[in-house]
């Protein structure tokens, strides 16, 4: 068992904090993807039907041209064909298509008009110069196939429809049909809706993880501060007794650590002199044994301590070298009880290098403990093995 | 915490358009036509520009006011620019200055206009007339040729 998962809350909070914003940052990213995506298959589906039908009325133009040698001359000189012409473009306006107009490029490369569907007050003149805003408008002189122009600056127009229509396999004349942006609009309405829909059971989920998760830290929290010693800042009974079974006492020993003459520090000294030193020995405990290689420290009770030390593998002499250590460093160390007074204190260890031979952790604890009453019998200050 | 408020002030910026409106409403459009016309009238007089706009409105007098010196009358400018809805026979009579239009019709149908600019089917459009430019002596730069036409 892994007795620094409450040591490492903290990092714990961070990791979880970032992978929760990372994750939300992802689905974000996903839900304005998916809008551009359904934008895009949404206006596809809408309007494949328009671009047949403007295909169509390019044709049915060229069937009203076919006896003609110069559409464009022809067209000019005949006002005739000219309202026939807008009559088929005027079929093509709706709600949704503003603009129907049939174009044709000069000498110069200047686009003019031939027929215009538009009402009177903003329709062109024949021949009236248009100034186009894209390259894309010349591509179809070479790639002689319907071009889809999107709008991003103009501000009442989304896209164009722009079917050339061929003589003897060379673009005449290009019949052009400009969408009002209502169905843009509509389109995005609806996508909105469906977006904010997204964003706010989104939101409302990450409140109630965020719930969970703040409940989740402060019950980390709790049980941490109901499972360490706030004198000795190292693991109290509590712990034990919640977590004993879950050691796997195959790779321990156990040893139980006892200060002597303690009574003693408290009756001469007083009980804050007591704490200095419960203090100061957890801490020499907690720096002799190696917290990084899972070895555990539990202050069992009074000036008592039981120490876990996790086995080398092949190499018990460096484990028990450890629990030498602790006897040699607390025999060395001087405890500072007031400003003016040091003492020096001894340990009994008590040592059960097979625990997992007990039955269980409370057996094991009890060789140790037999140890330990064995090195206080022994004149304390000594290591006993069980 | 912390880090979820600032998703949560970084969402709610996002979507700021949604929520707030400006109090004058911008006039990208506006904006855009002062601009054009500010390079015509520069491209087209070389002397200090003093602009006229029979009837501004005060959106029109913000923006082109930015770029020209807007001139209260049509005597005391030089540079006029003609928009909709206005009798042609109010304008001053003065052979100094020069007059602009956004309205093609009235370009070919009073030769005091050298030019125009205008939105057709939603796209801003320019036009000079090559005679009218020679009249008024006018030389455009070669990146106008383009919009340049014999009527």
């Amino acid at each position: 068992m892994n007795n620094r998962k409450f040591l490492q809350i903290t990092p714990l909070k961070t990791l979880v904090t970032f992978f929760f914003v990372a994750i939300l940052s992802f689905l974000l990213y996903e839900v304005l993807n998916l809008e551009q995506r359904v934008e895009k298959n949404m206006l596809d589906i809408s309007t494949s039907d328009v671009l047949s039908i403007t295909k169509n009325n390019a044709n049915s133009i060229k069937q009203l041209l076919k006896k003609s040698d110069n559409y464009i001359e022809d067209i000019k000189g005949d006002e005739l064909l000219q309202k026939r012409i807008e009559n088929k473009l005027k079929l093509l306006i709706t709600d949704n298509i503003q603009y129907a107009y049939l174009l044709y490029r000069d000498k110069k490369n200047t686009f003019r008009f031939l027929a215009d569907a538009s009402k009177p007050d903003e329709k062109a003149l024949l021949d009236q110069k248009f100034d186009v805003d894209s390259k894309h408008w010349f591509d179809i002189y070479i790639k002689k196939k319907t071009e889809i122009i999107q709008h991003e600056f103009l501000k009442t127009l989304s896209i164009s429809f722009i079917v050339p229509i061929l003589k003897d396999n060379s673009v005449e004349l290009l019949l052009v049909v400009d969408f009002s942006l209502k169905k843009v609009e509509n389109i995005n309405g609806i996508i909105t809706l469906m977006k904010n829909g997204i964003i706010a059971i989104l939101l409302i989920s990450i409140l109630f993880l965020s719930v969970l998760l703040f409940q989740m830290f402060s019950y980390n929290k709790v049980k941490k501060s109901i499972f360490i010693d706030p004198l000795t800042q190292v693991y109290n009974r509590h712990y034990l007794e919640e977590y004993q079974d879950k050691i796997e006492l195959k790779d321990y020993i156990l040893a139980v650590v006892d200060i002597d003459f303690f009574k003693k520090v408290n009756d001469t000294y007083g009980h804050d002199a007591g704490d200095i030193v419960l203090k100061k020995t957890a801490e020499i405990i907690s720096h002799t044994i190696r917290v990084s290689n899972d070895d555990i420290i539990v202050r069992f009770g009074g000036e008592e301590f039981i120490v876990l030390i996790r086995k080398m593998d092949g190499n018990e002499q460096i484990t028990r070298s450890v629990l030498h250590r602790i006897l040699i460093n607390i025999q060395e160390y001087h405890f500072k009880i007031n400003i003016k007074e040091w003492i020096k204190i001894t340990v009994s260890i008590g040592v059960n290098l097979t625990p997992n031979k007990s039955d269980n952790f409370t057996e094991a604890f009890k060789l140790a403990d037999n140890a330990l009453y064995k090195a206080k019998e022994n004149g304390r200050n000594n290591i006993q093995i069980a | 915490m912390k880090i979820l408020s600032c998703v949560l002030i970084f969402l709610s910026f996002s979507y700021a358009q949604s929520y707030t409106f400006l109090l004058n409403k911008y006039d990208k459009e506006l904006e855009l036509e002062s601009k054009i016309i500010g390079k015509i009238a520069s491209s087209s007089l070389s002397k200090d520009i003093v602009l006229f706009i029979p009837k501004i409105t005060e959106a029109e007098r913000n923006i082109y006011s930015k770029i020209f010196t807007i001139g209260l009358t049509c005597e005391e400018s030089n540079f006029i620019f003609v928009k909709k809805n206005f009798p042609e026979e109010n304008l001053c009579k003065n052979a100094n200055k020069l007059y602009f239009t956004n309205n093609y019709k009235k370009l070919l149908s009073n030769n005091r206009f050298f030019g125009a600019f205008f939105w057709s089917k939603s796209r801003p459009n320019i036009v000079f007339i090559k005679s009218r430019l020679v009249k008024n002596n006018i030389s455009l730069p070669n990146s106008y040729k383009q919009f340049v036409e014999d009527l």
